[in-house]
């Protein structure tokens, strides 16, 4: 199966495979241990000596504060920031919403936004009796009429007529558009610096080679699932630029009493860190998530070199199947290349009834070995591996495609 | 002294529209039922029809003579229209009481001292009248500012603090008083933002942040979530009607506080009605240009504590 499907859950890493399966089988054959705890606390090296050699998928795990260590290098930000997990991403955008709107009147969206966490920051602007605004510019940037620079003017003009103090963007969109986040913000700052700043990273983490937006921005969201594979979904926020990191780090450990995050493992995980004495009769927590991404944080390269090498092969496959979706009859739905990412998004090129589309267009893609995203619309995302494509892998996708068509 | 408040629009009013259409009608109704020539009819149709125009202007013009209340009411009409609203008519009578045993009263003397603080008494009954109450040397304001940000539908509280001294609003009083931002803010209520005016003795030009007592102060609601704006006192030599301790209550109302060298309340002055919000609105935009995040100096001189 050639896997070009990361939208959701992204194929798990092969160390992820293993340490869950290591752990699976530790909760059969020695369930209750009474070294859980502390191996939980402080990693395999407090664990018996023989759990190593009986479930070495276990040897990855090294505590929670390995853990947030290794987050922070895989998402290039400073080492002083902080991590918060829960296990679900929604849960840590709605807290992430809610601290945007304590200190922002107004918070430019634009429509490349996750429409998840779009409604989340709606429901919080209506439940706070504030204002958002939304810059359209998807049909723009899919018919090739804007440039980066005319996106970044227009973002700055519109933030300015409408007297907007906070900005929440996507870094990478869903369907591939690279995001010129730092720019934008940039020059909305000439102005007056935004009172917030809220990045979706979701498809960037583990996409790009480079994260450059942590100096910038309050809060940085994403998740182990997609591009890092981790293979159980898990959500990440990253923060800790000065002026905000006393105030985010109560509204995420439950500091803040009125606004604590109603996730089982979010609250485990900041017990972990601050060394909490444990309630023992605090709700069970499925801690295989947790698990899982550090193994596959493994198996993502923390050299910028090998990063780079691999965003070369990215654009590299991005060409070649580029190529071979237009000479089936496809047509590029994504932008132009100021906007071009690992992810490659296509049409057909003739009209189709909808009927005709989404399952039926993956159904197909499958019997060629081929996993991609499908959309009802007829589109479909594309994500390109980090290694080479070969010919043979090409022409599948070639006569998958035309299969389609 | 006058009344400004409004009074309604009379429902009899509006019951006289229909009352003169139908009317009309049975004119209309009879003159073509009853004419003789086309003319006559064309004519008594036209009356007809004009009359109906003028009545319902007139009753326009006397709805919107009612809806902006600039007439005076006469002596006489004066507790008619007070009775519509029993509150303050009960007021009325107990005034109107007291002012008849003062005048039954003979000795010079007392007339004199009496009519002084009747005189006194009308300043203070006027500015109430024109939305201004005043609280001297008491702390028991609080309680009304605890009523407005507590009252529903506002949502936005912006209060200029004035830290004329390093005590400021640190008195159990004061510390109320931040309690209830916190605790409002938090729970997503209102949203507070303030800018506080610094003295240079607490923020010299040279320093990067103010000093400890007033950065604590500062911070505590910072790390809540209120957003909070410094500005240096000598930053507003050239303006110094900004210099002032204010609070913007949504599109309520606006309290002046001063205070004493001890941060105690010398005077808190609320004025009600739009207004006096837009004036104070404008003194915040003024105040805005000179005032610096305090998450911007976060970003720039981290605390290391």
């Amino acid at each position: 199966m050639l896997y070009l499907d990361t939208a959701r859950l992204g194929q798990t890493s092969p160390s992820a495979l293993e340490t869950q399966v290591d752990f699976f089988r530790l909760t059969a054959e020695q369930p209750s241990s009474l070294y859980t705890d502390r191996f939980l606390a402080e990693g395999i090296e407090a664990a018996p000596d023989s759990w190593i050699e009986r479930f070495p998928g276990l040897g990855r795990w090294r505590g929670v504060a390995e853990l947030k260590k290794k987050v922070l290098l895989a998402a290039d930000a400073p080492s002083g920031h902080e991590v918060a997990i829960a296990s679900r991403s929604t849960l840590l955008m709605r807290t992430a919403a809610s601290a945007m709107y304590r200190l922002c009147r107004n918070v430019l969206v634009t429509d490349l936004n996750w429409p998840a966490y779009q409604t989340e920051v709606a429901h919080t602007a209506a439940r706070t009796h504030q204002r958002y605004t939304v810059f359209s510019c998807r049909n723009r940037l899919s018919r090739h009429q804007m440039s980066s620079e005319r996106l970044i003017s227009e973002i700055t003009k519109l933030y300015n007529k409408q007297c907007c103090d906070g900005v929440f963007l996507p870094l990478v969109d869903n369907l591939g558009v690279k995001v010129p986040v730092k720019q934008i913000v940039a020059a909305i700052s000439e102005k007056a610096s935004p009172r917030f700043v809220l990045i979706d990273g979701a498809q960037a983490l583990g996409h790009l080679p480079k994260i450059d937006v942590h100096d910038l921005c309050d809060i940085f969201i994403a998740g182990g699932h997609k591009w890092l594979r981790s293979g159980h979904p898990l959500g990440i926020a990253i923060y800790g630029r000065a002026r905000s990191r006393d105030y985010l780090s109560r509204c995420f450990n439950a500091g803040d009493r009125a606004n604590q995050i109603d996730d089982s493992l979010c609250r485990f995980v900041s017990a972990l860190s601050e060394r909490f004495v444990r309630n023992q009769y605090a709700e069970t927590v499925n801690v295989s998530p947790l698990l899982s991404f550090r193994a596959a944080l493994e198996d993502f390269p923390c050299s910028s070199q090998e990063r780079r090498q691999q965003w070369q092969h990215q654009a590299e496959n991005h060409t070649h199947v580029h190529r071979v979706a237009c000479s089936c009859g496809w047509k590029l739905q994504t932008v132009s290349e100021d906007f071009q990412c690992g992810i490659l998004t296509i049409r057909p090129g003739k009209f189709r009834l909808k009927s005709e589309r989404g399952g039926s267009f993956r159904r197909r893609l499958a019997k060629q070995s081929v996993a991609a995203s499908c959309y009802g619309d007829g589109t479909i995302r594309l994500s390109m591996p980090k290694r080479i494509l070969g010919n043979q892998e090409l022409h599948a996708i070639e006569i998958a495609l035309s299969q389609c068509e | 002294m006058t009344s400004r408040k409004p009074s309604s629009v009379s429902p009899k009013w509006l019951w006289s529209i229909p009352t003169i259409g139908i009317i009309a009608g049975v004119i209309v109704w009879g003159v073509t039922e009853f004419a003789d020539s086309a003319g006559l009819e064309r004519l008594l149709l036209c009356l007809a029809l004009s009359s109906i125009l003028v009545a319902v202007g007139w009753l326009v013009y006397q709805a919107m003579r009612n809806e902006t209340g600039v007439s005076e009411p006469s002596l006489m009409e004066t507790p008619l229209r007070l009775a519509r609203d029993p509150e303050v008519f009960e007021q009325y009578r107990e005034l109107s009481r007291s002012l008849l045993r003062i005048s039954w009263q003979t000795d010079p003397i007392y007339r004199e001292v009496a009519l002084e603080r009747l005189k006194a008494l009308m300043q203070e009954v006027d500015s109430v009248s024109q939305g201004e109450i005043e609280f001297r040397e008491t702390e028991t304001w609080r309680i009304v500012y605890e009523q407005l940000l507590r009252s529903p539908g506002l949502f936005l509280y912006r209060s200029v603090s004035w830290l004329s001294t390093d005590s400021y609003w640190q008195d159990e009083p004061g510390r109320r008083s931040l309690a209830l931002n916190i605790e409002l803010h938090e729970k997503e209520q209102i949203n507070v933002e303030r800018i506080a005016i610094v003295r240079d003795v607490d923020w010299p030009s040279d320093a990067d942040l103010p000093a400890p007592k007033v950065r604590q102060w500062l911070h505590q609601q910072h790390i809540s979530g209120i957003w909070i704006a410094l500005v240096r006192e000598s930053q507003l030599e050239n303006e110094p009607d900004l210099l002032a301790d204010l609070g913007i209550y949504g599109s309520r109302a606006v309290g002046f506080q001063q205070v004493d060298e001890h941060s105690r309340t010398k005077s808190f002055l609320l004025r009600f009605g739009i207004t006096a919000v837009e004036e104070a609105e404008a003194r915040w935009k003024r105040l805005q240009v000179y005032a610096t995040p305090y998450g911007e100096l976060l970003d720039h001189w981290p605390l290391d504590e």
